[in-house]
């Protein structure tokens, strides 16, 4: 299969997030990326250095690739991994894609810290509400932080040569307060049909995208 | 530094070997969790279906060389546990056998409850478990809303001939292996009161039981279970700690277990750690200059949390009212279960997860062992109150 021509994923203009944070904030993952696959790949399906994609499955090429596994949002919707026979020789990562999906994974990293807030606010220990402590608060401030410094840096318009590590260790960043936020969920966002599935499948399509940074 | 004796040495070396046996289904046991009865005859399922049963109801213990093995010593479960988790922590914790449940009727239960629970155990491979947490308030006891109703409501509604002690009704949620379960410890409020807390054994049998369980991103053999009392009828038998003060029934006797117990979860989470640490070692032979001096950097953090870990089994066992060390060991290995897991997975670039599905297990079940047990701010919690206590006692060498 030949590697789809890579387009310009619809950056922010001035400093704003691209459009794929929005999505991916409001609608979740999939119509997120299905606008992303669309901008960018017109619809193909972008194979990373390691020769796999994670996509939704009504992306999924008919013929060329092997499915390796499949997975289900809690909404419903299935997504394939995928592996070509034949990985690209040059295994240069899609830059565009990669910003893309960054954004997309910063929007469902801020909507997972809404939803936190929301689940916080209703456990009660000691008769009062969760977020009133301070161990939560602080951890709550720490993903916030987190989260300001990954939009910063995106939003950065004077980078025009984004480099697969830099946009590696972002991702990885993603991933650490993605973390940092399921720990507050305790056994909550460890459910297969709640947040966490979301926040896995966020880092699945990652890992298929982009080799993590060793020392992040 | 705690260094095993030969005894711990040759148990150390028996459970690698188990651990062998047992990486070969940690895939399969992930994708299937029933078929988990079709493994109760490992080695280690039938070590750890006994383990813990204290020495006076356990006639057949493991023996090695003429040493004996109960599981009750909190350093002998910690070696075992790290080799049983490196291989698969959800078949550690899937595996039949007293478990938490065991632990609260030594602690509370008299002469004819231990026999006739543990007794239940040595018969044959018995699934057990212990409910503590609740839907809506998690370990709150001060919130718990399972109760035992009184025991003229039960003969009412009931009919029954025996008087029990009462109904039990409420929900548990999170409750490890309970729809496969034969019996198991409850806790509840049995009367009014900040001292109300209580616990009763319950066989799942009994009508008014239910358990479902739920879709888990990993430890998917333990099977988390939401679990429903619907007027269940306690016998008065059946209620632990009856002979205790009232202070030493319910959650001074959660807390006893929970420190006896964390240990142990410990060394799960630094299994899942050493686990994806030698997945590394094993299969990336020849590594890069940055790439060795992280993975040397792993094999140092795995090696200062077992000896952690391994302190903390020591300072349960000669204090279990204690348990500073044992949460700091918690924090720490849970930290580094993800930590390692995520870092394992950098050693074999895109698609990771996907072409090495046993680190994609490791790196879903490491998130799994955070919340057991209290998650990492109770543990900071409890830690910071050894501290004011002067309990951690950290720094012995510097008394005058």
């Amino acid at each position: 299969m030949t590697a789809p021509r890579i387009n310009e994923a619809r950056p922010g203009t001035g400093g704003e997030p691209s459009p794929y944070h929005g999505i991916a904030y409001h609608e979740g993952l999939v119509p997120a990326l299905a606008s992303l696959l669309r901008d960018v790949t017109g619809g193909g399906t972008p194979f990373g250095p390691g020769g796999h994609a994670v996509v939704p499955v009504r992306f999924a090429p008919r013929t060329g690739a092997i499915v390796v596994a499949r997975y289900r949002t809690v909404d419903g919707e299935e997504l394939v991994a995928l592996r070509q026979p034949e990985p690209e020789v040059s295994g240069v990562a899609h830059v565009a894609w990669l910003l893309g999906l960054a954004w997309l994974r910063l929007g469902l990293s801020e909507a997972l810290l809404e939803t936190c807030l929301r689940h916080l606010g209703q456990r009660m220990s000691g008769g009062t509400s969760l977020l009133t402590q301070q161990l939560v608060r602080g951890d709550v401030a720490d993903s916030a932080i987190e989260q300001l410094e990954v939009h910063a840096v995106l939003a950065d318009t004077s980078v025009d040569d984004w480099g697969s590590g830099a946009l590696g260790a972002i991702h990885d960043q993603i991933t650490r307060v993605d973390r940092g936020l399921l720990r507050l969920l305790g056994a909550a966002g460890y459910l297969g049909d709640g947040p966490g599935q979301m926040t896995y499948l966020s880092e699945l399509v990652a890992c298929a995208a982009v080799a993590p940074e060793l020392d992040s | 530094m705690i260094e095993l004796d030969e005894r711990l040495r040759m148990l150390q070396s028996e459970a690698r070997g188990w651990a062998d046996e047992m990486r070969v289904h940690a895939l399969a046991l992930d994708r299937t969790p029933d078929r988990l009865r079709e493994l109760t005859d490992l080695a280690p399922m039938a070590f750890l279906a006994t383990a813990m049963i204290p020495p006076r109801y356990h006639p057949r213990p493991l023996t090695l060389s003429g040493h004996r093995y109960y599981g009750t010593d909190p350093l002998e479960r910690a070696v075992v546990i790290e080799e049983a988790a490196s291989a698969d922590c959800a078949m550690v914790l899937a595996a039949p056998g007293p478990s938490l449940a065991g632990v609260a009727v030594d602690l509370l239960g008299d002469d004819e409850q231990k026999a006739w629970f543990y007794d239940r155990v040595l018969q044959r491979p018995t699934w057990t478990f212990f409910a503590l947490t609740e839907p809506d308030h998690g370990s709150d006891a001060a919130a718990m809303e399972t109760a035992l109703l009184p025991a003229s409501d039960a003969m009412a509604r009931t009919g029954a001939d025996a008087a029990p002690a009462g109904l039990l009704r409420g929900r548990k949620r999170y409750i490890g292996n309970a729809d496969r379960a034969a019996l198991g410890v409850v806790m509840a409020r049995i009367r009014p009161g900040p001292l109300g807390i209580g616990s009763v054994l319950v066989e799942t049998s009994a009508a008014g039981f239910s358990a479902r369980s739920l879709p888990m991103i990993g430890l998917r053999a333990a099977k988390f279970c939401d679990v429903v009392f619907d007027d269940v009828a306690v016998e008065q038998k059946r209620v632990l700690g009856a002979g205790l003060p009232r202070t030493r029934q319910g959650m001074w006797a959660a807390v006893q277990l929970l420190n006896r117990i964390r240990p142990g979860v410990a060394a799960m989470a630094l299994g899942i750690a050493r686990g994806a640490y030698d997945y590394v070692r094993t299969n990336r032979r020849t590594l890069k200059a940055t790439e060795q001096e992280r993975l040397d950097w792993l094999g140092r953090r795995v090696h200062a949390v077992r000896q952690l870990v391994r302190t903390a089994a020591v300072a349960v066992a000669r204090d279990p009212s204690d348990g500073t060390t044992a949460s700091a060991a918690k924090a720490r290995a849970c930290r580094l279960a993800e930590e390692a897991t995520l870092a394992a997975l950098g050693f074999f670039g895109a698609g990771a997860r996907l072409e090495h599905p046993m680190l994609d297990k490791y790196a879903r079940d490491a998130r799994g062992v955070e919340f057991m047990e209290g998650t990492e701010n109770i543990q900071r919690l409890t830690v910071f109150q050894g501290v004011l206590a002067g309990r951690s006692k950290r720094r012995p060498h510097l008394a005058r």
